[in-house]
């Protein structure tokens, strides 16, 4: 039995006998109790003088809903808002809920408890607040899924606000990825295949196992050749578990989370655990007729040096795109890195800047810029992760079972240490995204990897609105160095995956210019040069790699290099004054920057790449320069 | 009036203040928000090029026809394959070492001196030997032994020309005396090919391509890596 009461600015107070009873009943009881109450209420109130005479206007709308599910039951708290007199509850088993297309409660109150629900099914909700003056707008929605203790619950999904952001903690209710309305629509990634290619995954993990590709992961260490678990005498291990629960840990299970995709079907290859560079090409395109999407959420050292990638992985890309996914191409997700603190950027990993590579950059619970992650011109989308690498709100995921992984021993965490609730870093975001691809191929399974970029780019939130790097690229496309084309929403990029007419043959156009102008030493006006073009047949960019060379110069970190298309006056910022590790930096020795920022733009025009020096000591030349645009 | 005028002077004396205190907020508001909306002047403060650097000796590798540069680091040994046991046999060998960077399939040991760190790769190649590891020099990408590392557990990795059949892929491998570990389904005819670790595969490496005779040839680095 749960009680409630109203209490007027007067002290009048009424407590109805508000039972344990199920919603349509409730608003049968409501309407023979709480309406006269009201009613007498509101009469007392404006008798007496009550509240302020000037205010006409509805209340406000509730803030902080929740919901809280259990055996065929739902609890609902929201925060009071000043000046109602009730609220109103609106219901439905579809997602959208509003005034107009749900079921209604009268003159509820917080916390409501509604029963008599259907186990396993998703309610979605809406409160309202009402005085004198009327009904507000809806809250934002929120929704629970009523469970019965035999497999149709999750119980840390209330903490996964990266999925349904209700303001747990005082996060910022929807900065989320969107994808309940996903889920809803039936699709959770079954037949998608995903390889997490990381230092370990544990197939046996209980919320893993159901949805591990029974004998087809790889272990790259020592031990049986299809278990790629963390080593035994292993201490720091565990990050490739912890990733897969983000992608697939299994839904409605009883068992802690879920993962963006929690039905699609995943393989862990072990990389890290053997790093030569034969097998980073073998984990890239291992199994690749099967595999759809390839989640890496690591990379070289984030220490703002330039880390090219070998050729031969370079080649393994290249297979895995086009024979990958039986010739659609394996799309390819990449953590796009952590080291904005020591001024790393993206386009110093050579691996992140890769035009088959999706790389992807992390927000925090309040949709702003984790401060680890790396800006870029490179970057595609954000999507959720930590605020700090060790502070903030983290994200609740699978840990290696027992006192291994991060969670040891529960001490500021799960007292279940199978999970973690503070897992971080753009290793996060990447297999959030992953998962979401997965629920895109799954919708439309005829998606190729140059389509479900550009559905990534197209179809993300423009978050953090008045960042001050958002700009309109020249297509009219929103662009920011730290946040690519913005937040993943799920929702968006499924539909958009539904509605796709897949983009046809890309086409490829190169030019390149030898200035060789020493570049002034501390000098922020710096040298440029301009390369012309006409009559090329792309009309609609989808990506741009911009080489340079500066071999001579001893420190590279004293560059800022921008890209300019004078056309459109769009820029891409591929580099900017940085130090490097022990003060020593890589040469630009034929470097190669990537761009997703000119999305759409045309290739004609004038191109014009700016070089300055922005620091004393070390001089250089700018040698020369290229460009090769793909698009279409 | 006499009650009224303290309490209206400390009034306007209050509101003074407020307006002060609001004032100064307002700029330190505007301040901070114009200082997050402009650029941030940075600045690195570095020495001479000669000072900053603690690794002089160069190597090069070819990264198909991009020559590339890396900077030995003899303080630094890279361990692969060993087992617990190898841990005991590395502290007798070399008395004073720490590892640096540890995975299951590696340990980057620092050696307290650069002799120390010579005579272990040296002695590695003997059959003397009791290690079951592998030893190599450690290599950087910059002259900052902070920089990347990059090691040499063995073998090499080469393309050959793509049009080569089975015939003539097998042909060259008995010339050449090599032992295929692996076919890699990156391109036609690549290959990884069986070598001893450290120097030898690199010089290897760089041998073959330089002859002409391969598309490419590269050790079959170990690279630094971690995770985001």
């Amino acid at each position: 039995m749960v009680a409630k009461s109203i209490t007027s600015n007067q002290g009048f107070k009424f407590n109805p006998p508000l039972a344990v009873m199920s919603p349509g009943l409730l608003a049968d009881k409501l309407q023979k109790f709480i309406k006269p109450a009201v009613f007498l209420c509101c009469l007392f109130i404006t008798a007496c003088g009550g509240g302020n005479s000037s205010d006409v206007t509805p209340p406000t709308i509730p803030t902080q809903v929740m919901a809280t599910a259990g055996d065929g039951l739902i609890t609902l708290s929201w925060d009071p808002v000043p000046g109602a007199s009730s609220f109103n509850l609106y219901w439905s088993s579809i997602s959208g809920v509003s005034k107009s297309n749900a079921k209604k409660i009268t003159a509820v109150t917080s916390p409501l408890k509604l029963t008599g629900l259907v186990n396993a099914t998703q309610y979605y909700h809406v409160v309202t607040a009402v005085n004198a003056h009327g009904e507000s707008a809806e809250s934002a929605q929120v929704s629970a899924v009523p469970f019965n203790g035999n497999g149709t619950f999750d119980p840390l999904f209330i903490d996964q606000w990266h999925l349904h952001n209700i303001g747990q903690q005082g996060a910022t209710v929807g900065e989320d990825s969107n994808i309940l309305p996903v889920w809803a629509m039936g699709f959770k990634g079954e037949s998608i295949r995903i390889a997490v290619v990381d230092e370990d995954l544990e197939i046996t993990h209980q919320d893993l196992e159901t949805n591990v590709a029974s004998g087809l992961s790889y272990n790259y260490g020592q031990g049986p050749a299809n278990d790629p678990a963390c080593p035994k005498t292993s201490i720091n291990c565990g990050h490739g578990t912890a990733v897969a629960g983000l992608l697939a840990a299994r839904d409605l299970n009883d068992l802690g989370v879920r993962g963006t995709a929690p039905r699609a079907n995943i393989v862990g290859y072990n990389l890290l655990q053997s790093q030569t560079i034969s097998n980073e090409a073998d984990a890239m395109i291992r199994n690749a007729v099967d595999v759809h999407i390839s989640n890496n959420s690591w990379g070289a050292p984030d220490n703002a040096d330039l880390h090219a990638a070998p050729m031969i992985w370079r080649d393994a890309i290249a297979t895995g795109l086009s024979q990958g996914r039986n010739g659609q191409g394996t799309v390819y997700i990449w953590a796009s890195g952590n080291g904005a603190l020591a001024d790393d950027n993206s386009n110093y990993d050579g691996y992140a800047n890769h035009r088959g590579i999706n790389a992807i950059c992390a927000v925090d619970d309040q949709g702003l810029h984790a401060d680890y992650s790396e800006p870029g011109a490179n970057l595609r989308v954000c999507a959720a992760s930590r605020a700090s690498i060790n502070t903030g709100h983290g994200i609740s995921t699978t840990d290696q079972a027992g006192d291994r992984g991060f969670n040891v021993n529960g001490s500021g965490n799960y007292s279940d240490t199978n999970y973690s609730r503070n897992f971080t870093g753009t290793s996060a975001a990447a297999p959030i995204t992953a998962g979401i691809v997965a629920l895109m191929l799954q919708a439309n399974p005829n998606l190729g990897w140059r389509d479900v970029q550009l559905i990534l780019q197209l179809s993300a939130r423009r978050n953090d609105p008045t960042h001050v790097d958002w700009i309109q690229n020249g297509a009219g496309h929103w662009i920011n160095h730290d946040y690519g084309f913005g937040v993943i929403d799920a929702q968006a990029a499924v539909n958009a995956a539904l509605g796709w007419s897949n983009v046809g043959i890309e086409i490829e156009y190169s030019q390149s210019s030898s200035p060789h102008v020493t570049i002034p030493d501390n000098d922020s006006t710096g040298v440029s040069d301009t390369i012309t073009l006409s009559g090329t047949t792309i009309s609609n960019i989808e990506f741009i790699e911009i080489t340079i060379s500066a071999t001579d110069h001893s420190f590279s970190g004293d560059l800022d290099i921008t890209l300019v298309n004078e056309t459109t006056g769009s820029i891409s910022r591929l580099s900017s004054l940085h130090s490097c590790p022990g003060l020593a930096c890589t040469p630009y020795d034929n470097w190669i920057f990537g761009s997703t920022r000119h999305l759409g733009e045309s290739v004609d025009g004038d191109w014009t790449l700016k070089v300055s020096d922005r620091a004393a000591v070390d001089v250089g030349t700018f040698q020369s320069w290229g460009l090769k645009f793909y698009g279409r | 009036m006499l009650i009224t005028t303290p309490i209206a002077t400390k009034s306007v004396r209050i509101e003074s203040v407020n307006f002060i205190v609001g004032t100064i907020f307002i700029v330190l508001m505007v301040y901070g928000c114009v200082s997050q909306a402009l650029p941030v002047e940075k600045s690195i403060s570095k020495q001479s090029e000669a000072a900053r650097v603690n690794l002089t000796q160069s190597t090069v590798w070819y990264d198909g026809p991009q020559q590339r540069k890396l900077w030995m680091n003899h303080q630094l040994v890279a361990e692969f394959g060993g087992g617990a046991d190898d841990i005991v046999i590395m502290y007798k060998n070399a008395p004073g070492s720490t590892v640096r960077y540890i995975r299951e399939s590696v340990r980057i040991w620092e050696m307290s001196d650069q002799q120390v760190a010579g005579k272990l790769l040296t002695r590695a190649k003997s059959s003397a030997s009791k290690t079951h590891s592998v030893y190599s020099p450690v290599l950087h990408e910059t002259q900052s032994g902070s920089s990347r590392m990059w090691a040499l557990p063995g073998n090499i990795i080469v393309y050959l020309d793509p049009v080569f059949d089975q015939v003539k892929v097998n042909q060259w491998m008995q010339t050449h005396g090599f032992e295929v570990v692996k076919k890699l389904e990156i391109r036609p005819n690549a290959f990884v090919l069986k070598t001893g670790p450290g120097m030898e595969a690199l010089l290897l490496a760089n041998q073959l391509y330089e002859s002409g005779d391969v598309v490419a040839a590269f050790p079959d680095w170990w690279l630094e890596s971690v995770m985001r």
